[in-house]
C-alpha cells in the first residue's frame, strides 16, 4: 500500500465529474463514489522559514478530522503527519513529534501564519476491468483557494489523483498512457504549494530581514543611498501590523533593525542627501527607536527566561514564575502604548513624508557635496574611515578600562557592519564574507558584554518592584539574585575573551583586506 | 501487525463471509487490512473479484519470493488481498517440505508487519499441517459455529486438538447462519459452552444477503450494511476487535497530497 506514487494530471477548467466520467468510457468503465468536501491550509512564519529550508507545512480538514503534516516541498513522502484541530500557531503548542521538531527547529520564536487556504471537494472514482473490479483509483480535486487580501477565491486547475491499487501495475500505467498521450493532459506537480501561492499573488520568500540590495559602483551616491534606504523602508512597513497585532517578537525586532539601519544610513553616509532632511529624519527615526525600545526589552527577557530557568539550580526554576507573570503584565502594558504609537498620525506621517524623500523621480532639497559622486568611491571612504575609527578605539581599550569604552567600540563595530552591509553588492563577495564574520565574531563578543550587563541591571530593578515583605515575593526575589550573579560571571567570561577576538579582528590578514578592499578605492575628500 | 484466523474444521459454516466482512469493517476504519484466502476453493478471492492464480504458490510457500508480489488490491481502500491459488490442494506437502513446516506461515508473514495492521487468515476446513501453521501464526481464531449438535462436536474435536499440541492461541467461537425459528438452535445458544473457549455476544443470522454476496461480489458490508447481517457483522468485528487490542489505525500519510 505504500508504493502509491501521488502523481496526476491537471484537467481543463470546465471539466466536472459527470463529463469526466463520459470521457473515460461511460460508467461501465468509471464508477462514481463518495465526495467530501475539504480544506487545505498552508502555513509558514512571516519570512518563510520553512520554505526555505524546503519544507511544506499543510493542515488537511475532512470529514475524517484534521490533520497536520510536514512534507518535503520537493515531493516524496511526508517527513511526518499529526492529528490536529486546532489552527497551528506556536511551534511549542504542536503535539510532541518529528513534525514538532523538525518544524520547531526552522520557526525558532517564529509563529506560523497561514499563507493560503485550499477548499474543495474530492469525488471518489474507480476505474473498472472487465469483471467491474477496481484497478486504479481515482480522485477528482475541484479547489478554489483563498487567502488574506485576495478579493475572491480563486479558481485552481481541477485535479485527477490516481491512486494504485497493488497487483494491477499495468492497468494504472495504460491508463496513465491513455491520460497523457491521448487525453493530453498534464501532469500535475506533486504537491499544490506553488500553485495555490501563485494563485493568491505571493511569492514564496517575498519576504527576507536580510538586507541586500543591487548597486552598481559608478550609480550615483544619492541613487544608490536612497535604493538602500527604499529597501529598509519597505522592511519596515512590512512589519508594522504584524508589530501592532503582537503577532511574534521577530516583527517589532526587524522592525527596530530596520529603523536602526535607516538612521545608520543617515548618519554615516554623509554629504548625499540634504542636510536639512537629514537633520529632521534623523531625529523621527531616533523617536521611533526610542518608542518601540521598551517592548523589544521586554520580548528580550520572555525569549530569555527558557535559558534563565536553564541556568538556576532545578529547585529554584520554579521561582521564576513570578518574573515572568511580572514581565507578561508589563508587556501587556507597553504592547498597548505601542500599538496606540505605530498608529498615530506621527507615525503615518513619518513614513508618508519617508516615501516622498525616496521617491527615485523627485529630490526635496538641496543636492548635497557628494550626492552626484559614485557610489564605489563614497561607500569605501565611508568603510574606510569608519574602519579606522574601530581599529584605534579598539586598540586603545585597556584591560581594567570602563565598561563604557567597550560599549562605544560596539556602536562603532554596528556601523562598520551596517555600511558594509548596505554597499556589500559593489565588493567581491568571497572577500567580503571572511571580513563580515571576523567582525561578527567580535560584535558577539561586545553584545554579549553588554547585554548580559544590561540584562542584570534591568532585573535588579525588576526585583525592587516586589515588595520584600511579602512571603510569595521572596522566592523570586531570590532566583532573581542567582540569575544575576549568573548573568555577571559570563559578562566577565565575555570581557576575559574580548583580547583575542579584537586581536582576531585586528590580524594582518584581516587589515589587508580592509586596505586592499576600501582604501585604494576610497578617494573623496568632502 | 495482528493476524485473525478465521476457522472452523466444517466446511458452510459462513467462514468467508464472516473473513470477508470483518477485514471490510476493519478497512474502512483505517486499518491497513490483507485478507489471505487458503482456501482452494478460492471464495474470498471471488468475492471480491479478483481472478485465482494458477502457478506461483508453491514456490512462495517454498519461501522463493515475498508474499507482497502476489499482493492485489480489493476495491476498497486499506483492504488488500492475497489470491487463493488452486495449488493450496497440495500445501500441507509443500509445507512439509520445510524445517519447521508448523511455522512456515508465520515466517511469510513477518515481513508484511510494517506494511499492514491486521491480516485475517481464511482457513479451509479440516484439520492439517495448514490448520496447525494458522494457529501457531494467529494472535486469536475466530470460529464461526451454527448452533447444532454436529457442529458443537467439531469445536470441541478443535479444542482437543489445541490442547494436544499445547497451542495456546485464544479462540473466540460465534453463532453463525443462526435461525432463530428453529428450537435447537435457540437451545444450543441457550446451552452452556465449552469452558476452554469463548463464546462472542454477536450471533449472525441466517441470511439470503449474505448468500447474495457471490452475485454482487462485495461484502454485505458494503452492499446493505443497514441489512440484519451487516449490523451483526459490524458488532461481531467490535467485539473481536475489543478481544485482539492492539487495532488503532495510524494516520494515513497518503490520502490526499
Amino acid at each position: 500500500m505504500n508504493d502509491s506514487k501521488n502523481s496526476g494530471f491537471l484537467l481543463p477548467h470546465n471539466m466536472g465529474v459527470e463529463r469526466l466520467v463520459k470521457r473515460l468510457g461511460g460508467e461501465a468503465r468509471c464508477r462514481i463514489g463518495e465526495s467530501a468536501d475539504f480544506t487545505l491550509r498552508f502555513f509558514d512564519s512571516f519570512d518563510w522559514r520553512l520554505y526555505a529550508a524546503g519544507l511544506c507545512l499543510l493542515q488537511l480538514r475532512s470529514p475524517q478530522g484534521a490533520v497536520l503534516r510536514l512534507k518535503r516541498a520537493a515531493g516524496g513522502d511526508p517527513l511526518d503527519a499529526v492529528a490536529f484541530e486546532a489552527e497551528p500557531a506556536w511551534p511549542a503548542d504542536l503535539p510532541e513529534s518529528r513534525l514538532k521538531t523538525e518544524a520547531g527547529k526552522r520557526l525558532a520564536m517564529r509563529v506560523l501564519l497561514p499563507v493560503a487556504t485550499v477548499t474543495g471537494e474530492a469525488t471518489d472514482l474507480a476505474l473498472l476491468n472487465e469483471d467491474a473490479k477496481t484497478v486504479v483509483r481515482l480522485q477528482f480535486l475541484n479547489m478554489r483557494c483563498d487567502a488574506e487580501g485576495v478579493d475572491e477565491p480563486r479558481a485552481l486547475w481541477p485535479r485527477l489523483r490516481l491512486l494504485p491499487v497493488k497487483g494491477y501495475q499495468r492497468d494504472l500505467s495504460e491508463f496513465r498512457d491513455f491520460l497523457a498521450g491521448e487525453m493530453e493532459w498534464p501532469e500535475a506537480p506533486e504537491c499544490l504549494f506553488d500553485e495555490v501561492v501563485a494563485a493568491v499573488g505571493r511569492e514564496p520568500g517575498d519576504y527576507s530581514s536580510k538586507l541586500d540590495v543591487s548597486l552598481r559602483r559608478d550609480q550615483t551616491a544619492v541613487d544608490a543611498t536612497r535604493k538602500v534606504l527604499r529597501s529598509l523602508l519597505n522592511t519596515l512597513e512590512r512589519n508594522i501590523p504584524g508589530t501592532r497585532a503582537d503577532l511574534d517578537s521577530e516583527f517589532l525586532h526587524d522592525l527596530r533593525v530596520a529603523t536602526r539601519r535607516t538612521r545608520s544610513v543617515l548618519s554615516q553616509v554623509k554629504q548625499v542627501l540634504p542636510e536639512d532632511v537629514v537633520a529632521d529624519f534623523k531625529q523621527r527615526f531616533a523617536w521611533l527607536g526610542q518608542v518601540t525600545g521598551p517592548v523589544r526589552d521586554l520580548d528580550v527577557f520572555l525569549l530569555e527566561l527558557p535559558r534563565y530557568r536553564a541556568s538556576l539550580p532545578n529547585s529554584m526554576a520554579g521561582d521564576l514564575d513570578g518574573l515572568e507573570e511580572h514581565l507578561r503584565i508589563a508587556h501587556g502594558k507597553e504592547q498597548a502604548g505601542l500599538k496606540r504609537k505605530l498608529g498615530s498620525a506621527e507615525m503615518c506621517k513619518l513614513v508618508e513624508d519617508w516615501h516622498k524623500v525616496l521617491d527615485p523621480d523627485t529630490l526635496p532639497g538641496e543636492p548635497a557635496m557628494l550626492a552626484e559622486h559614485p557610489i564605489g568611491q563614497v561607500a569605501s571612504d565611508r568603510i574606510w574611515r569608519m574602519y579606522k575609527r574601530v581599529l584605534k578605539a579598539g586598540r586603545a581599550i585597556e584591560v581594567d578600562g570602563p565598561a563604557e569604552d567597550m560599549h562605544e567600540l560596539r556602536k562603532d563595530c554596528k556601523k562598520l557592519r551596517y555600511l558594509i552591509e548596505f554597499f556589500q553588492s559593489i565588493y567581491p563577495r568571497k572577500e567580503l564574507k571572511e571580513l563580515i564574520r571576523a567582525l561578527k565574531v567580535l560584535l558577539d563578543n561586545l553584545g554579549e558584554f553588554q547585554d548580559l550587563e544590561v540584562q542584570a541591571e534591568k532585573l535588579r530593578s525588576f526585583a525592587k518592584d516586589f515588595d520584600p515583605q511579602d512571603p510569595h515575593s521572596m522566592p523570586t526575589v531570590m532566583a532573581i539574585g542567582a540569575l544575576v550573579a549568573d548573568l555577571l560571571r559570563h559578562q566577565q567570561a565575555a570581557h576575559d575573551r574580548f583580547a583575542d577576538c579584537f586581536d582576531a579582528f585586528d590580524s594582518a590578514a584581516n587589515r589587508a583586506r580592509y586596505t586592499h578592499l576600501f582604501r585604494a578605492r576610497g578617494e573623496v575628500r568632502g | 501487525m495482528k493476524i485473525i484466523g478465521v476457522y472452523n474444521i466444517k466446511g458452510g459454516v459462513g467462514k468467508t463471509a464472516t473473513a470477508v466482512n470483518i477485514a471490510h469493517l476493519a478497512a474502512k476504519s483505517g486499518l491497513r487490512t490483507l485478507i489471505w484466502d487458503l482456501d482452494p476453493q478460492a471464495a474470498a478471492t471471488f468475492y471480491l473479484r479478483v481472478k485465482p492464480k494458477v502457478k506461483r504458490s508453491n514456490k512462495l510457500l517454498r519461501g522463493k519470493g515475498g508474499l507482497d508480489d502476489v499482493v492485489k488490491g480489493s476495491d476498497y481502500a486499506n483492504l488488500d488481498l492475497l489470491p487463493a491459488d488452486f495449488s493450496y490442494r497440495n500445501m500441507d506437502l509443500v509445507l512439509g517440505e520445510n524445517k519447521k513446516p508448523t511455522m512456515r506461515l508465520l515466517r511469510l508473514l513477518r515481513p508484511l508487519s510494517e506494511m499492514y495492521d491486521l491480516v485475517v487468515l481464511d482457513c479451509p476446513p479440516s484439520i492439517s499441517l495448514v490448520s496447525e501453521n494458522i494457529f501457531r501464526a494467529a494472535d486469536a481464531l475466530l470460529l464461526p459455529t451454527i448452533p447444532t449438535t454436529l457442529s458443537l462436536r467439531t469445536m470441541q474435536q478443535l479444542l482437543d486438538f489445541m490442547e494436544g499440541h499445547k497451542l495456546m492461541t485464544p479462540v473466540y467461537a460465534f453463532y453463525s447462519m443462526v435461525d432463530r425459528r428453529k428450537r435447537l438452535h435457540q437451545d444450543v445458544i441457550a446451552g452452556p459452552g465449552d469452558p476452554r473457549c469463548t463464546v462472542l455476544q454477536t450471533v449472525v443470522p441466517y441470511a439470503t444477503e449474505v448468500e447474495r454476496m457471490g452475485i454482487e461480489r462485495r461484502p454485505v458490508t458494503d452492499y446493505v450494511p443497514r441489512s440484519p447481517a451487516g449490523v451483526a457483522y459490524e458488532a461481531l468485528w467490535a467485539e473481536a476487535r475489543a478481544k485482539v487490542g492492539g487495532l488503532n489505525p495510524v494516520l494515513d500519510l497518503d490520502s490526499l497530497f
